[in-house]
């Protein structure tokens, strides 16, 4: 489904994205303290405006494309239905996960919600059969820990430290 | 140059360089033979890393990983029918059938080589090309680099697949992601919405990281999980004497076809690697052997990638120009380093392109040498599935942004970027666009509006100098020709359907 109004969705979005991007430059303060012969609006105005004239090209072929595309629907929907479950789920829980990863990281510490995040990650990504938790259990531990070890000692980087470090 | 040169050697060869050119070899050989990892990602990912690294060793690393995931996007190609990078589609062609026939060391054996000369061919036009066109391009003043930018900017019409408006569209959403911040003409608040975050802009690590790297994992989710078949007992026979003479004369063709197409820009490898084979096929006294397992047939576009990849680095380091999304990251690279490619890098960084130019020959050389042990690993290694490889990718694309600014807020723009980027894939919308628009559309707009100030703002600057008319001419072209290469197909066929 969203394959199929691909064109139509990207156009309406930046439709409305050059719109909004083009009313915003009219709140651009500008300094009085340097004179310029092309304001700071002028290159985001031209982006917006561009953006725009494209977009509108780009309806008018989406609407085309999905004209034709109606015509063999019965048949693009009994394919395209079962994939489209599992994928919005894995791609919506690896989405929570990484927003509660990222949230956790700098309050507990990069080790334990790093070992946390890889196994629950790994167990929403593998198949049902595949999954071995002792085997993701395993690998998160390694992982975290050699990144802990390598990313301070050698590349002299900060890692998110937390309540536990 | 021959100064600079040794100078070079000098650098290389000091024993933490060595190790770290050895390493970036392995890493880019992994990520290249792993499908699913594109050599763009791995170079995104790798990035933050280069941050705490003196700046030769960051680029040695990443210039060599670059090089690297071209050679080894053929192992897969050739093993297991999946071509590891793009760049290696083509040698599936011939490179599969000889492997299926049970001549799989035969077949690596002769992309080992064909790649190796290649890359060491381009290497070559490389180190020669590179001044010549920088001491042209150090005469250039704001209207030029106007012109340049422009140039590099029409990449878009060979980067965005055949779909020119939502290239042209995802180039001018890159410029207003540059744009958010203080302007730096006049200190004006773009897009800022009082936020303190965007006040300094939009940093390119967390963009790149989520478009490319958040994306793909993402997109690839349980797509990929299937086991691989095992290729056990692979031995590889890198050089035969009969095999040599049958195509020596397809790998000097390709590799001088590759490296002048790789410096076009935004031609790049992958194009060089098709078009290659091609003329490959067109040159043989016997074309039907294609498609079965000829030894051109892995020989041509092999050795037309490899070559293409140097190739490609000539406009980026003697202009500024990507040839394409991995040059285009490269740029970021240095870009994050306090650097700006172009003519002035070698004037002021000679030591850093020099080791730069001997560090990609001693990695081509790596290639042909190293090969036959990281190969027998690799088969192994390529049977880890995406379930584990995922998880593992997205942990560093999360703390490799961490780590450059320690910035959480970095992480969050991360993100926005690898769900919009997740989004725009599934609607076919291409995201390398963007990054050519946030890499080149700052530098475009500073010259653009630096051209019109010094000019009291008068707008046929741009055309009273040869060099910015040619530039801003052929940067037309370049954008046109597709259009007018559509609507000339169109007219043929409507003209043979009537005919008929």
């Amino acid at each position: 489904m969203i394959e199929k109004y691909g064109d139509l969705y990207a156009s309406v979005f930046f439709l409305i994205f050059a719109i909004f991007m083009y009313i915003a430059t009219l709140n651009f303060q500008q300094s009085d303290l340097v004179v310029l012969t092309i304001g700071s609006e002028f290159v985001p105005q031209l982006a917006a405006g561009g953006i725009f004239i494209f977009a509108f090209l780009l309806l008018i072929k989406g609407i085309k494309t999905a004209k034709a595309m109606n015509k063999d629907e019965a048949a693009d929907v009994q394919t395209s239905k079962p994939f489209h479950k599992t994928k919005v789920f894995t791609v919506g829980a690896t989405i929570l996960l990484i927003v509660l990863y990222v949230t956790l990281i700098t309050q507990i510490g990069f080790l334990i919600t790093t070992v946390v995040y890889l196994v629950l990650q790994m167990y929403v990504l593998a198949e049902p059969i595949k999954r071995n938790l002792f085997l993701f259990v395993s690998i998160a531990i390694i992982t975290s820990g050699s990144v802990y070890f390598v990313f301070r000692e050698f590349f002299n980087l900060f890692l998110p430290s937390g309540i536990l470090g | 140059m021959i100064e600079s040169l040794l100078m070079g050697i000098e650098t290389v060869f000091q024993p933490l360089n060595l190790l770290i050119l050895f390493s970036a070899v392995f890493i880019g050989f992994l990520g290249g033979a792993l499908p699913g990892i594109s050599g763009t990602m791995l170079v995104v990912i790798l990035l933050p890393i280069t941050y705490g690294f003196d700046t030769t060793s960051a680029f040695l690393l990443l210039t060599a990983i670059y090089a690297a995931t071209v050679f080894s996007g053929m192992i897969s190609a050739i093993l297991f029918r999946t071509p590891g990078t793009p760049e290696a589609v083509a040698t599936v062609f011939d490179g599969y059938p000889m492997a299926k026939s049970g001549h799989s060391s035969r077949a690596l054996g002769i992309a080992i080589v064909s790649s190796g000369i290649g890359g060491i061919f381009g290497t070559l036009v490389l180190i020669f090309l590179t001044p010549v066109l920088a001491s042209v391009a150090l005469t250039f003043s704001s209207p030029e680099f106007f012109g340049l930018a422009l140039l590099g900017l029409t990449v878009v019409a060979s980067l965005s697949a055949g779909q020119l408006s939502k290239g042209i569209i995802g180039v001018a959403f890159g410029l207003f992601i540059a744009t958010i911040g203080i302007d730096p003409l006049s200190g004006t608040q773009r897009y800022t919405f009082d936020m303190n975050g965007l006040s300094a802009g939009v940093e390119l690590i967390p963009v790149l990281i989520g478009l490319f790297a958040v994306a793909e994992v993402l997109k690839k989710g349980r797509e990929n999980t299937k086991e691989k078949q095992e290729a056990s007992n692979t031995k590889i026979k890198i050089f035969e004497k009969e095999i040599f003479k049958k195509i020596y004369r397809t790998i000097t063709r390709s590799s001088l076809m590759g490296t002048f197409i790789g410096i076009l820009p935004g031609v790049g490898a992958t194009t060089a690697s098709m078009l290659s084979y091609s003329e490959a096929v067109r040159w043989s006294k016997n074309p039907k052997k294609f498609g079965k397992g000829a030894p051109e047939g892995i020989a041509a576009p092999e050795s037309a990638n490899n070559s293409a990849a140097m190739g490609a680095l000539v406009p980026l380091l003697a202009l500024g120009i990507p040839g394409s999304a991995t040059t285009a990251v490269l740029i970021g690279a240095f870009i994050l380093h306090g650097l700006q490619p172009g003519p002035n890098l070698l004037e002021t960084q000679s030591n850093l392109v020099y080791a730069i130019f001997i560090g990609l020959l001693i990695v081509n050389t790596l290639i042909i040498v190293c090969s036959k042990p990281f190969i027998k690993l690799f088969t192994k290694i390529m049977n880890i599935p995406y379930y584990i490889l995922g998880p593992i990718i997205l942990m560093f694309c999360i703390i490799g942004t961490f780590a450059v600014r320690n910035s959480v807020f970095d992480v969050w723009v991360m993100l926005i970027f690898g769900a919009l980027g997740y989004l725009f894939t599934r609607i076919n919308f291409p995201v390398a666009p963007i990054v050519l628009g946030v890499v080149l559309g700052p530098i475009a707009e500073d010259e653009f509006r630096r051209s019109l100030q010094l000019s009291g703002g008068n707008w046929f600057v741009f055309f009273e100098r040869p060099v910015s008319a040619g530039l801003i001419i052929v940067a037309v072209l370049f954008l046109v020709y597709p259009l007018i290469k559509k609507l000339f197909k169109k007219s043929k066929s409507s003209l043979q359907s009537e005919a008929g």
